[in-house]
């Protein structure tokens, strides 16, 4: 099925030709994925705003204002990780949403961003946290299990969140979790990342395609998920445009990376969602990295559905099965199986009884 | 070592002993008193140790001893500081 | 437009049943569906006088409450569902229409960015607008179902909405929320006052809303200026107390208590600034609600003649 939120981002004018109720499905879609305020700047940007009716581009222009709040907020906690980072003598590489804004992206255009994504050496880790905790940001309160499942198992901190600005570092080593992919030499992301901006960096236009594509299809929960196709969408038209080396570079990183498999879907998805127009010569050479006749189904039956709004416009057979199967295939591509099973037991327990708690909790402070 | 603002901000004036003070940069707004005021306006002119700051205010305030000038001048110094609305340069 | 009062009693439950049930609130449209008798008695008892709008119409919320399946029926628990998505947990089914109320206020809570959103009480007369900022427990709601019942037009009594750089309270007519001692003091001041569904044994105690668009006009859309903020605590036997309060201290008490102040940045300062020097501000401390009526009633007297 193909969204009304996918059709108006891939032919902005139908905007002007939907009826009140079907503005009412396109408000709730874009909503729940996140892209209010992308649809709005997109509108904007097509001169479009005047043409569509007043409450619409008012829930439009209302997430507009939060995510004008967000870029200003960044501007302000990048002033700050510079100096911290600077103390220990580490480069501020920004990853995600975050390097979208300040490398002023057109992935940028609207994007909502929840936390800062950092890349640091894996050696300064924990010099970083230090450093960062003398600035403010501190390891936020973990239950002892998810703070061993961070350090240990996926070799990260967890997420700081500071003191008085409440803003919070997602502080990573490498692109994707160790267990998943125990050979990636992280150096070479260092080596190959530059400065958009003095004193803050940004990996190279290929390392950022593939981080996104790795992060998108190893990732077990798609709230965001056709938020961060999107980001790939257009990352991929900018960079294809914008650097000639781009797509010739393209496969032959991703193979240096051992990241190959994840970047085929993003290529695969990202034409069939938004018709990105990959180069005839680069599809060729991505068939070779299509996955047997069975498991392309498989995928494609997963994806396809993990990536429509959580939405009841959205809601055809099979999507929480396909959700399901993602989340699990997400904690499998992450650990070794003999951890992964008492680890999905462990944190199902531990969702029920905070769920049973908070029921309570949450009536109470309802009905005040 | 000098202090200096390092924050072009907006002010709401009502009159009152306090004002309101925007900070377009954290997107912030504090309430300060008029000494803080009017540290933020000297060290928007030129950067100030504190023994200058503290000098200025005594000539400018009347009846006021050393000492007290010294409390309320550092007081406010330190306040402003953790604003991020002045800083040591 | 129609009312929803002008609509069968049979109409109305099928259209709310499915999920059809569009009720203006200023500028808002809520797109209401429930099975719940408790929410449909509540409905019919204290929207009546507010617009439906057709079903081919935008509406800004789409919210349901019902048993997410047979066996939470069974165990007499409902969900709400906003957008199709249930942002809270489960409740029980006898709390469903404060949840209701609750879940409405939340919507413009969380969304509705386009105008500066303080957490307050909003009453007009004579053209006049009084915006009465307060936390919970301060007693806001319950004045202002006094001044409401005293023939103060309800704007709001949780939202003043104040849109860019005006003085201006945009009217989002809705009952208002009283809990426990407040509902037998506010009988007493009127016994003709109408009630909602009484929702008992919640954390607070009991919950009631009361119907508050009385005053003619309550449904008038047209803007009204703002010029009166009086921040209002209520002191079991206290003597009635009215000072004056700097404007700095509102400035700040309003900003730190606002759903969207620090979001707007420079946009949400300017508007304040201008709101400020638009407003008288003052502290009332009252235990009697008849003194206290009094005295707002005369301040409203002054601020007419400036």
């Amino acid at each position: 099925m193909n969204p009304l939120l996918v059709k108006v981002l891939n032919d902005p004018h139908k905007s002007t030709q939907l009826t009140l109720n079907q503005w009412e499905i396109l408000i709730p879609q874009a909503r729940v994925a996140s892209l209010l305020s992308t649809l709005y700047i997109l509108l904007e940007e097509k001169g479009l705003l005047g043409s569509i009716p007043d409450r619409p581009r008012a829930h439009l222009f209302s997430d507009w204002l939060i995510h004008n709040s967000q870029v200003q907020t960044l501007k302000y906690e990048v002033k700050w990780l510079k100096r911290a980072l600077g103390k220990a003598d580490v480069k501020l590489i920004l990853l995600k949403g975050a390097a979208y804004i300040a490398g002023n992206l057109p992935a940028e255009r609207g994007r909502l961003i929840g936390d800062i994504d950092l890349l640091v050496p894996v050696e300064k880790i924990e010099l970083c946290e230090t450093v960062l905790a003398e600035f403010g940001w501190k390891p936020g309160e973990q239950e002892p299990y998810d703070e061993q499942y961070y350090r240990q198992w996926m070799h990260e901190i967890p997420p700081l969140r500071h003191v008085n600005r409440g803003s919070i570092l997602d502080v990573h080593h490498t692109i994707i979790p160790p267990t998943a992919k125990p050979n990636l030499d992280a150096k070479k992301l260092f080596a190959d990342a530059h400065e958009i901006n003095p004193g803050i960096w940004v990996l190279a236009a290929t390392d950022m395609v593939i981080h996104s594509a790795a992060h998108l299809f190893h990732e077990g929960e798609f709230d965001h998920g056709l938020r961060d196709l999107l980001d790939l969408d257009r990352l991929l038209r900018h960079f294809g445009e914008k650097e000639t080396q781009f797509w010739a570079q393209l496969l032959p990183r991703a193979k240096e990376l051992d990241l190959q498999r994840p970047l085929y879907y993003a290529l695969r998805y990202v034409r069939h969602f938004f018709h990105n127009p990959i180069p005839p010569s680069v599809l060729e050479m991505t068939s070779a990295l299509k996955p047997g006749y069975l498991k392309t189904r498989i995928m494609d039956f997963c994806f396809l559905r993990a990536f429509l709004p959580d939405h009841p416009s959205c809601c055809i057979r099979g999507v929480s099965i396909a959700r399901f199967f993602l989340y699990l295939r997400s904690h499998y591509l992450r650990m070794p199986i003999h951890l992964l099973i008492p680890h999905l037991v462990r944190k199902a327990r531990m969702r029920y009884f905070n769920d049973s708690k908070q029921d309570e909790g949450e009536t109470n402070k309802a009905l005040n | 070592m000098k202090w200096r603002a390092c924050s072009q901000g907006r002010i709401y004036d009502a009159g009152n002993s306090h004002i309101v003070y925007f900070d377009p940069a954290s997107g912030s707004t504090y309430m300060i008193n008029e000494v803080a005021d009017w540290l933020l306006t000297e060290l928007a002119i030129n950067p100030l140790t504190t023994e200058e700051l503290i000098n200025r205010f005594m000539s400018q305030a009347e009846e006021i001893s050393g000492a007290e000038a010294k409390t309320l001048v550092e007081a406010q110094i330190s306040e402003l500081q953790s604003y991020d609305l002045i800083e040591a340069s | 437009m129609p009312r929803f009062k002008e609509i069968t009693d049979t109409e109305a439950k099928d259209t709310l049943a499915r999920g059809d049930l569009r009720l203006m609130v200023g500028p808002f449209a809520y797109c209401l569906q429930s099975n719940e008798t408790l929410v449909f008695d509540g409905l019919r008892k204290l929207y009546g006088d507010h617009q439906i709008l057709p079903t081919e119409s935008f509406s800004d919320f789409h919210l349901s409450l019902r048993p997410a399946n047979l066996v939470q029926k069974w165990r007499k628990k409902i969900d709400f569902y906003f957008d199709g998505q249930r942002p809270f947990n489960r409740i029980e089914s006898q709390h469903a229409y404060a949840f209701l109320e609750w879940g409405m206020n939340w919507c413009v809570s969380t969304t509705a960015n386009e105008q500066l959103k303080l957490h307050a009480a909003v009453l007009a007369k004579n053209g006049i607008g009084l915006i009465l900022p307060g936390l919970p427990g301060a007693g806001k709601s319950t004045l202002a179902a006094a001044l409401c019942l005293a023939g103060w037009r309800i704007l709001s009594d949780e939202h003043a909405l104040i849109p860019f750089r005006t003085n201006n309270l945009i009217p989002l007519c809705r009952p208002i929320s009283l809990k426990n001692q407040s509902i037998e003091i506010i009988r007493k001041f009127d016994a003709n006052v109408v009630l909602g569904p009484e929702t008992h044994e919640t954390h607070k105690g009991t919950v009631v809303h009361m119907k508050a668009d009385l005053a003619p006009g309550s449904h008038d859309q047209s803007f009204i200026p703002a010029q009166l903020m009086i921040f209002p605590r209520y002191s079991q036997e206290a003597k009635l107390v009215l000072h004056k309060k700097p404007k700095t201290e509102a400035f700040m008490f309003a900003g730190l208590h606002s759903f969207n102040y620090s979001l707007l940045s420079q946009t949400g300062f300017d508007t304040m600034c201008t709101l400020m020097d638009a407003v008288s501000c003052y502290d009332l401390t009252f235990s009697d609600l008849d003194k206290a009526v009094q005295v707002i009633e005369k301040l409203l007297l002054e601020a007419g003649k400036s």
